[in-house]
This record gives structure tokens, C-alpha cells and sequence, in this order.
């Protein structure tokens, strides 16, 4: 559950809490309390009336969305072992692209993204290089690289490796050697 | 509480399927590769599960005398993924089957990340 869910499902026990806690006392014979003081207040200005509708609303909106949401699916990609499958998530496979792309001398940074094919994956590689890089070795290189890493670890083919240089990174004078 | 109840002389064993997930959880745990069980995807993130919650990563159905497990994984960085998938069907399959007695038909690993370690992802900064 995410931090703004459990949130609004605090706001939401306390608002049916103090609700269910003013009706009982009034229905036990209490006098009108500090909630039905309030409601009364509010009740006396438009514009208090126009914020609280508002936030009736607010809170009505957001358990229909929380309702009616969708679930996140996971793309995986699917391989068959006599023991049953192994499926193996997109977001996995672009975390060990990444590293294996950073892993190639003059890439600063990279941004990867995996599409499963019948044929194999599609990798799609944004780079950050350094200055004074030969562009089409080191997108050779990466493309290289990324591939054999993918192939060896995970174990699936690669039809292709697209490399797309977005940036040249600023030279970085390193203080040690 | 679901789960398998053999009947033997002098009395029944019911095995519920909590116990089939700790011991599913405990024997992926176990190979090396493995970081930890996932909770889920948050966010496009998976949620690493910390080692009480292991249950938690895995779903297991059973019937009279088989199970199905589908297990919720995530893996270390640098781990060979089909050799450690292998491995974990293998560890789980054995570990039910010997502790329950019920035959495991399948057993589906679904990986859902890959952890890298803290000294992995802190880089010396100089050599």
C-alpha cells in the first residue's frame, strides 16, 4: 500500500470513527456535542458549506479511482524448464542491460528498455557518452556487450540492440588517478 | 485454512498452505543467487520481502496429493538466471516433497527484479 492509500484510509477511519462515535451519544440520550456544534457551523456560510462539499467530494473521488483501479501487470518473458516456468520480468532484464551497458568504457549514464518479441528481445539503449568518444565504436560496443551479457545471464535470445547516443556528458577532470 | 489433510491410522495430518509457502520460501531463500522473496511491484518496483515475510513471495496450491508452487523472486545481481531458476525449482520440489510427502507438479519461478548489493552499487570512487 502506498504512503498517500494509507493516508486517505487513516482520514477516512477517523472521519467514520468520530461519525459513528457522535451518533451513538446522541442515540444514548447525550446532548449535542462538539461534532454537531461543527457541522452546525459549517452549516451557517455557504463558502464553509462549498469546502466541505468539496471535500466530501475529494474523499468520494478518490475510493471510486482506488476502486475501480487497475492492477500494475508485470511483462515478463517466459521460459519453459521441465519443472514448470520461469518467467523473468522486463524490469529485471533492463536492470542487467544497464549495468552491462555502463560497464562499457566512455558511458556515463544509460536508460534501457526491453520489449519481448517471438524472435527474441528488443533492447532499446539511450546513452549518455563521454567527450572525445568515437560514437560508432562505443555504440558497437554497446551493443555488444549488452547482448552477450543478456544472452549469458539470462539465458534468452536477443534479436536486436538499438543504441541511441542522447547526450554528450561534460569532461570531468578526475582528481586522482 | 485450505490445504491437505491425508488420513492416516489413529488420526488425520493436515498440512495448510502457509506451511507449504514457508517451506517453499525457506528453500528458495536457500540458493545462491537469490536475494530475497518479492512482496510485489510498487510503483514498477519490485518490493524485496525481508526474511520473516517469506511466505509472503509465494502461492501454493494444494490438492490430495500434488501441490503447485509459483514462487515471486528476486535476484542478486551477476547470479546466471536459467541456472539459478533451475535451482530453485529443483531445492523447492525436493524440500516439499520430503517434508510433506505430496508430489510437486510444477514449480514457477517468476523474477521479478534483480537486487544489486551496496558494495556493488557504491563503486570505489578511486584505485
Amino acid at each position: 500500500m502506498r504512503a498517500v492509500d494509507r493516508l486517505m484510509a487513516l482520514l477516512a477511519a477517523i472521519f467514520f470513527l468520530a461519525l459513528g462515535v457522535g451518533l451513538a451519544w446522541r442515540v444514548t440520550g447525550g446532548e449535542p456535542t462538539l461534532g454537531l456544534r461543527f457541522l452546525a457551523y459549517v452549516y451557517g456560510n455557504p463558502w464553509r458549506m462549498a469546502l466541505g462539499v468539496l471535500v466530501l467530494f475529494s474523499f468520494a473521488a478518490y475510493f471510486f479511482w482506488m476502486g475501480f483501479r487497475r492492477r500494475r501487470t508485470v511483462k515478463t518473458v517466459l521460459c519453459e524448464t521441465p519443472l514448470g516456468e520461469v518467467r523473468i520480468a522486463e524490469r529485471a532484464i533492463e536492470t542487467l542491460a544497464l549495468r552491462a551497458a555502463r560497464k562499457v568504457k566512455g558511458v556515463h549514464d544509460a536508460n534501457i528498455n526491453v520489449r519481448a518479441t517471438p524472435m527474441g528481445l528488443d533492447i532499446f539503449v539511450e546513452s549518455t557518452v563521454g567527450p572525445d568518444q568515437s560514437i560508432p565504436q562505443i555504440t558497437q560496443d554497446i551493443r555488444t556487450r549488452v547482448a552477450d551479457y543478456i544472452r549469458e545471464t539470462v539465458g534468452v535470445s536477443v534479436n536486436t540492440v538499438a543504441v541511441l547516443i542522447t547526450r554528450i556528458a561534460p569532461e570531468h577532470k578526475a582528481r586522482v588517478e | 485454512m485450505e490445504g491437505y489433510e491425508p488420513v492416516v491410522r489413529g488420526g488425520n495430518i493436515r498440512i495448510a498452505n502457509e506451511v507449504g509457502g514457508i517451506i517453499a520460501g525457506l528453500a528458495a531463500t536457500e540458493v545462491e543467487g537469490v536475494a530475497g522473496m518479492s512482496g510485489g511491484v510498487v510503483d514498477g518496483i519490485a518490493e524485496l520481502l525481508k526474511k520473516k515475510n517469506l511466505a509472503k513471495g509465494v502461492k501454493v496450491e494444494v490438492g490430495e496429493r500434488q501441490a503447485a508452487v509459483d514462487l515471486y523472486v528476486i535476484l542478486e545481481y551477476g547470479a546466471k538466471v536459467p541456472e539459478v531458476a533451475y535451482k530453485i525449482q529443483e531445492n523447492v520440489k525436493r524440500a516439499i516433497e520430503s517434508m510433506t510427502g505430496l508430489e510437486v507438479v510444477e514449480v514457477n519461478v517468476h523474477i521479478q527484479g534483480v537486487a544489486i548489493k551496496s558494495e556493488e552499487a557504491e563503486e570505489a570512487r578511486v584505485r
